[in-house]
């Protein structure tokens, strides 16, 4: 096996330990997203229809 | 760590295809909101602005434009930072799994064409602002324009491939300086606008090329930034798989950073193209005119740095999916690397740098094409199919989960395939002619939406079946984290 293979699965094991156990993002998180990022352009949309 | 193994880390992950470690994740909240903001609030936010300005006016307009930013950067949002914070993965890497091995070539390939078209715009931009700058100082005639484009372009090339030799540091360095220098320079201009046309005149601007449907405008200023935001595909995975702790961190900076100063940024092109019509947005035109030499010269000087910090962050992620390519990872040096990156700009550059600027229509409506249904399609998978699990492994080593058929993926080739063919029925990208019902929903929107269908039905028909793809073992995994967190708590 090379060192770069070596290399890499080391590197692997380290991410998929931590991806294992990292955070994601919570229900509040989406709604946060949701409202930023469609129901701001939403309201944008229709008032700026109406200038 | 020794010397040599560090650099060897450095070689692997953050200067190349592999993924980040958690350690090597160093960019907290304000370093990506700077970065985010230095990749979005380039020059050519006037040059978008410009464009809308053929089709809308400054009040619909501005609106338009905020709405269409935010709807871009959700699609962008959802389909990478969650991944590539989580797995320390770049743009091209993160479509694997939808792809399989070999189709994320197609990945890399519509993501080096994009990269290579921005940083060739820009380059030719700062060209002609520093050739702007000599000639208002009497320094070149202009005759010598032309010849002076060309010119800096190229050093624009040499600088930056010098400053990003010595890796991503500098990026991160640098980004919020430039960031805040092109927020500056757009108020600047804004104020110049104010006072040399009158916010009355371009208020009462008419748009110079507005179809007799007023719906029809309306939705193509939207798309046209929707568009424009789905252009940071290939740079916004570059930009998480450097952010520390996790999607919760990098989430509101990614986010804000790459929407509001887009859209407000590319406002000031929209009042400019209504301004003075003949100049597109490009400032470059009208700076000496409006302003004097005397504030112009370093509005120009600002627009050359700022192109400077855009092309770096972008010729880091082509870099990076370049060295997606085994050979490359293996015998190719960073350095080495970057100037593969840069020698088609250069050649642009030279070659026809004002039939290139002249023609960016043709090179947003490619990204709208390509982009949606990448996005709809990697949503869909790691949402809905995946529970938000990657094989991390199956990424980069071969013969695993994301081999596929003959590392091919065909959901994920049909539904790219039905995304471009929705997105052309809809809209003509280079004539911008459209069918119905374009002015109801746009082309990116439902481009995303049908590729993401398509990508869910294939997948459960044929893949899933199959048992190709990881999709059983992704559900296991995750029902077993769930069972430790419940256990934990």
């Amino acid at each position: 096996m090379s060192v770069d293979r070596d290399e890499l699965d080391v590197r692997l094991a380290e991410v998929a330990d931590d991806a294992a156990r990292a955070e994601t993002m919570l229900p509040r998180d989406y709604l946060l997203v949701g409202l930023f990022t469609l129901a701001l352009p939403a309201v944008l949309l229709v008032v700026g229809w109406y200038l | 760590m020794s010397a040599r193994a560090a650099a060897a880390v450095r070689g692997g992950g953050v200067e190349g295809s592999w993924p980040t470690t958690p350690k090597e994740r160093s960019w907290r909240p304000l370093a990506v909101f700077g970065v985010a903001v230095s990749t979005a609030v380039a020059t050519w936010c006037f040059l978008i602005g410009g464009y809308v300005a053929y089709y809308l006016p400054a009040g619909s307009g501005t609106l338009a434009m905020i709405a269409g930013g935010l709807v871009g950067i959700l699609l962008i949002f959802f389909a990478l930072v969650p991944a590539a914070t989580r797995y320390g993965v770049d743009s091209v890497a993160s479509t694997k799994p939808q792809l399989g091995e070999r189709g994320s070539y197609v990945a890399l390939l519509i993501a080096y064409v994009t990269l290579i078209g921005w940083n060739t715009v820009l380059l030719i931009f700062l060209g002609r602002a520093a050739a702007e700058v000599l000639i208002a100082l009497g320094v070149a005639g202009e005759g010598a324009r032309d010849v002076l484009v060309v010119a800096f372009g190229l050093v624009g090339v040499v600088a930056v491939w010098a400053l990003l030799r010595g890796g991503p540091e500098r990026m991160r360095n640098v980004g919020p300086w430039i960031a805040t220098s092109v927020i500056l320079l757009g108020i600047w201009i804004f104020v110049l606008l104010l006072t040399e046309v009158g916010w009355s005149n371009i208020v009462a601007a008419e748009p110079s090329a507005a179809s007799p449907d007023k719906l029809w405008n309306y939705t193509t200023g939207f798309e046209l930034l929707v568009v424009s935001a789905l252009s940071w595909w290939p740079y916004v995975g570059g930009m998480a798989r450097q952010a520390s702790g996790g999607v919760r961190r990098a989430m509101w900076p990614a986010l804000i950073g790459l929407s509001l100063p887009l859209s407000l940024v590319s406002v000031i092109g929209l009042f400019a193209g209504l301004a003075v019509p003949e100049s597109a947005g490009d400032p470059t035109t009208f700076l000496v005119e409006l302003g004097g030499v005397g504030s112009a010269v370093p509005a120009l000087l600002f627009i050359v740095l700022a192109n400077v910090g855009t092309v770096m962050v972008g010729l880091y992620a082509v870099s990076l999916g370049i060295r997606q390519i085994p050979a490359v990872q293996r015998r190719m040096s960073w350095s080495g690397t970057l100037l593969l990156s840069l020698l088609p700009v250069a050649a642009i550059v030279v070659a026809i740098p004002n039939y290139f600027f002249d023609n960016i229509g043709t090179l947003l409506a490619f990204m709208g094409v390509a982009f949606a249904p990448m996005c709809g399609m990697q949503i869909v998978d790691y949402y809905f199919l995946r529970r938000q699990r990657l094989d991390v492994r199956a990424l980069f080593l071969s013969g695993r989960g994301y081999r596929y058929w003959g590392g091919v993926n065909p959901a994920g080739v049909l539904a790219l395939a039905s995304g471009f063919a929705t997105y052309l029925f809809l809209l003509d990208p280079v004539e911008y002619t459209s069918r119905s019902p374009y002015e109801y929903l746009s082309a990116s929107l439902p481009s995303a939406v049908v590729a993401g269908l398509v990508f869910y039905v294939v997948t459960r028909l044929l893949v899933i079946p199959s048992g190709l793809g990881g999709y059983r073992d992704a559900s296991a995994t995750a029902d077993a984290e769930r069972e430790l967190a419940t256990s934990r708590s």
